[in-house]
């Protein structure tokens, strides 16, 4: 029998941020493809991927524009709602690669969708992949030229995996390519954005927040019906961004249209979550009332105390930082005996207070080649989070939490226990 | 235009192929890419990966890689893992990053197959040719490092090659091997259960085709073994055809097999496929498209009424009535 590849947390939190395994280091092995993979090896196919996230303006289609293979599962996402008829293809063959042919029949390709279309579409976004990354090709350029010819506004996104851990990942630069086509507006003292996914909020006190401290627009680019709507982001007095992968977008706007922007984290920890909004409160010189959800998160987390003991699996594939998750949870009680994740140095403050309080959890990486023997049976639990920690568990509790609408805040950690609670019944 | 896909999602790629070939056979399977084509070969095209365990593994590369050509580094994470599995061998799968680098598969694999002993089949498929393709290609780097040169024929056994969940459901194979099983002892569907099926595919009597991309493997079986093929014969299907001119899109075996099965004399019934379309199967009429548009205008021009076909092809087909006909290659797992 293999030996699974592991560390518990007391062994990371020995070696430090500056000494991490190669377990949890991908340039060092190969990647394992399970279902609990799936989510890292192909992020358009579950939530938002660079496809479906390039179609988050509204009334915009795509054209990809790559080998067939890097399109052949959009047909999942084309049967999600809202998504019908919106993604198109050019196909490259070898020729295209060795000549950059494809290039040129772009700008035609275009005006022959958007002719099928028998509507204008906002925004026709090209998605290029790893192939045209290596070309080095100009898409902008290109995107021009479409411009021109087809009459219609035309957006690049790059879904290049080989760039995934680089300083600009797909998902950073898919969300800086939307943000891009806002032209400057007219400030309005009493509006703002969020910045960070695409599909809008939950239920979340921290609009209220902002609506009672006077605020009287809020915008996401998920809520936006239409391209005007859209559009109108721009009149934002400033950005709230709730998620880093939107960090270089709001440094765009910034600099394009002067929106400045204050960058929250979303935490299940109460005590966090407390003291960001007396952050935020020092930030805007006023006091943000958070009092009411404070007590209620707390009577939450009494109801979860009165679940225990409760073994707990915490995954990576959900709405969640996995080890600020497993430090909440173990800070309310829980039995954290196995996080599925990858390790990285920003990662350390949160394995560094587990480390104080629970050690001796086990901390696996779900591409680690040895996980292909891994089957969840050496760390039963009572209940899994997340899709990939319940694909080891099938036999526990399941939690998937890692719907296309983000928690945040109070209310996502009151959400979040009640989903355990209703879990675990 | 030449590639427009307005209406049709890509079909399934030869990397795709390879692995469907593969998956069952023990080998250690990395696929040469940065992730996503792996995320599309096992998440979308490979039914089998949701419920059985398989040593398929993403090749992590990254634009460095690419860029310096690190082969070497592919080399040594390849043999930091198959001293800790049972591997029968190593596949090596090409993806659009290494046809652009020209990665050297060959030289690849005579250095694995040296450091490691196991035999190593190198698969240049490119992400943009079609599945047929790449099983094509996979059974013949299997043949060619699998099948022993030393063993005799058994009578009552037969191989089926060219069978592949992209182009055939489980409950199809199932009842494939239930009909072989009437005249044969011993059915063996190549690629579906053991690597022990290639090691022992001498002792064949015979081998079936099930589709065109095992066509060329049956070939070189033949040619080197000794042992005939020939094609796949299925149960009539239960559709109900009412109209006069019909064309039935899929590959080509099974479209031929579901054409012979219908048996209707008073019709005009081809077959049209995105696939291969041997020559030596084809009857007159039948006929071979690459694009959409030319799907939509044979349907116009030679006024075809009844389709049987994927759900997928509906709207390229007019008014032609449309009997579904699932196929996995084109729209995905059912």
């Amino acid at each position: 029998m293999t030996k699974i590849d592991y560390q518990t947390i007391r062994e990371i939190a020995e070696h430090g941020p500056d000494d991490i395994s190669e377990i949890y280091q991908f340039p060092a092995h190969l990647i394992y493809s399970s279902p609990a993979t799936l989510a890292f090896n192909s992020p358009g196919a579950e939530g938002y991927g660079v496809k479906r996230a390039g179609l988050a303006v509204p009334e915009s289609i795509m054209l990809i524009v790559a080998p067939g293979c890097c399109g052949r599962n959009t047909s999942l996402i084309s049967r999600i709602k809202g998504y019908d008829h919106r993604f198109f293809y050019l196909m490259m063959d070898e020729t295209d690669l060795i000549t950059g042919r494809h290039l040129t029949k772009i700008p035609e390709a275009v005006k022959d969708v958007v002719d099928t279309l028998g509507y204008k579409p906002s925004v026709v976004m090209i998605c290029i992949t790893c192939v045209d990354a290596l070309l080095g090709t100009d898409m902008e350029r290109v995107c021009r030229k479409a411009e021109d010819f087809a009459k219609v506004r035309v957006r690049p996104c790059y879904m290049y995996a080989l760039t995934r851990e680089g300083r600009k990942p797909p998902m950073v630069h898919v969300r800086e390519s939307l943000y891009s086509l806002l032209e400057p507006k007219p400030k309005v003292a009493t509006s703002i954005n969020i910045l960070g996914f695409f599909a809008p909020l939950r239920k979340t006190e921290l609009l209220d927040v902002f609506y009672r401290s006077g605020i009287k627009t809020i915008r996401q680019i998920g809520t936006c019906q239409t391209y005007d709507e859209f559009l109108n982001m721009a009149e934002a007095n400033f950005n709230l961004v709730i998620n880093p992968e939107a960090y270089h977008a709001a440094k765009q706007i910034h600099k394009r249209l002067g929106i400045p922007f204050v960058s929250l984290e979303r935490f299940y920890g109460i005590e966090r979550i407390h003291h960001q909004y007396q952050a935020i409160s020092n930030v805007f010189h006023k006091q943000l009332d958070d009092e009411e959800m404070y007590q209620k998160a707390k009577n939450a987390i009494q109801e979860l105390k009165e679940l225990q003991p409760l073994s707990v699996a915490v995954g990576e594939c959900l709405n969640a930082n996995p080890f600020e998750l497993a430090l909440s949870l173990v800070e309310y009680g829980c039995q954290v005996k196995a996080i599925y994740a990858n390790v990285d140095p920003s990662h350390f403050a949160y394995i560094n207070a587990l480390n104080e309080l629970s050690p001796e959890t086990k901390v696996y990486s779900n591409m680690e080649p040895t996980m292909l023997y891994y089957d969840g049976g050496e760390d039963e639990v009572d209940l899994a989070i997340g899709k990939d920690a319940i694909y080891y568990h099938d036999q526990s509790a399941h939690l998937n939490w890692n719907e296309d609408m983000q928690p945040f805040g109070y209310q996502g950690l009151i959400d979040l226990i009640e989903a355990i609670r209703e879990a675990v019944k | 235009m030449k590639g427009l896909r307005k209406y049709l999602t890509p079909f399934a790629p030869d990397q795709s192929g390879a692995v469907s070939v593969l998956f069952s056979l023990s080998g250690l399977i990395v696929i040469i890419d940065a992730g996503g084509c792996t995320g599309n070969i096992c998440g979308f095209d490979e039914p089998r990966w949701q419920t059985q365990k398989c040593a398929v593994f993403s090749a992590g590369l990254r634009d460095m890689d690419a860029i310096m050509g690190r082969d070497d580094r592919l080399i040594a994470k390849i043999l930091k893992v198959v001293d800790r599995f049972d591997l029968e061998f190593i596949a090596l799968i090409g993806t659009p990053v290494p046809a652009v680098i020209g990665t050297d598969y060959k030289g690849l694999a005579r250095v694995l197959e040296k450091k490691t002993g196991l035999p190593v089949l190198p698969i240049n498929t490119n992400g943009m040719a079609l599945y047929d393709e790449g099983v094509e290609k996979a059974y013949s780097e299997l043949i060619k490092a699998i099948v022993p040169e030393e063993e005799t024929s058994q009578n009552g056994v037969v191989s089926v090659i060219g069978l592949t969940p992209l182009d055939y459901t489980k409950d199809e194979m199932d009842m494939i091997q239930a009909t072989l099983s009437h005249t044969y002892k011993e059915v063996r569907m190549l690629g579906m259960s053991s690597i022990d099926d290639f090691k022992h595919l001498r002792q064949s009597e015979k081998i079936i085709v099930a589709s065109p991309a095992g066509l060329k493997a049956a070939k070189l079986i033949k040619r080197r073994y000794h042992i005939p093929f020939e094609m796949l014969k299925l149960e009539k299907p239960n559709i109900a055809v009412t109209g006069s001119k019909v064309l039935i899109l899929h590959q080509q075996v099974y479209a031929n097999a579901i054409r012979e099965s219908l048996n209707m004399c008073d019709k005009d019934i081809r077959v049209g496929t995105y696939f291969k379309l041997n020559k030596t199967l084809k009857e007159d009429h039948d006929i071979h498209f690459d694009d959409e548009d030319d799907l939509m205008n044979y349907i116009k021009e030679h006024n075809i009424d009844t389709v049987i076909g994927d759900m997928t092809y509906q709207p390229l087909i007019g008014q032609a009535k449309l009997i579904p006909l699932h196929h996995t290659a084109v729209s995905g797992d059912d």
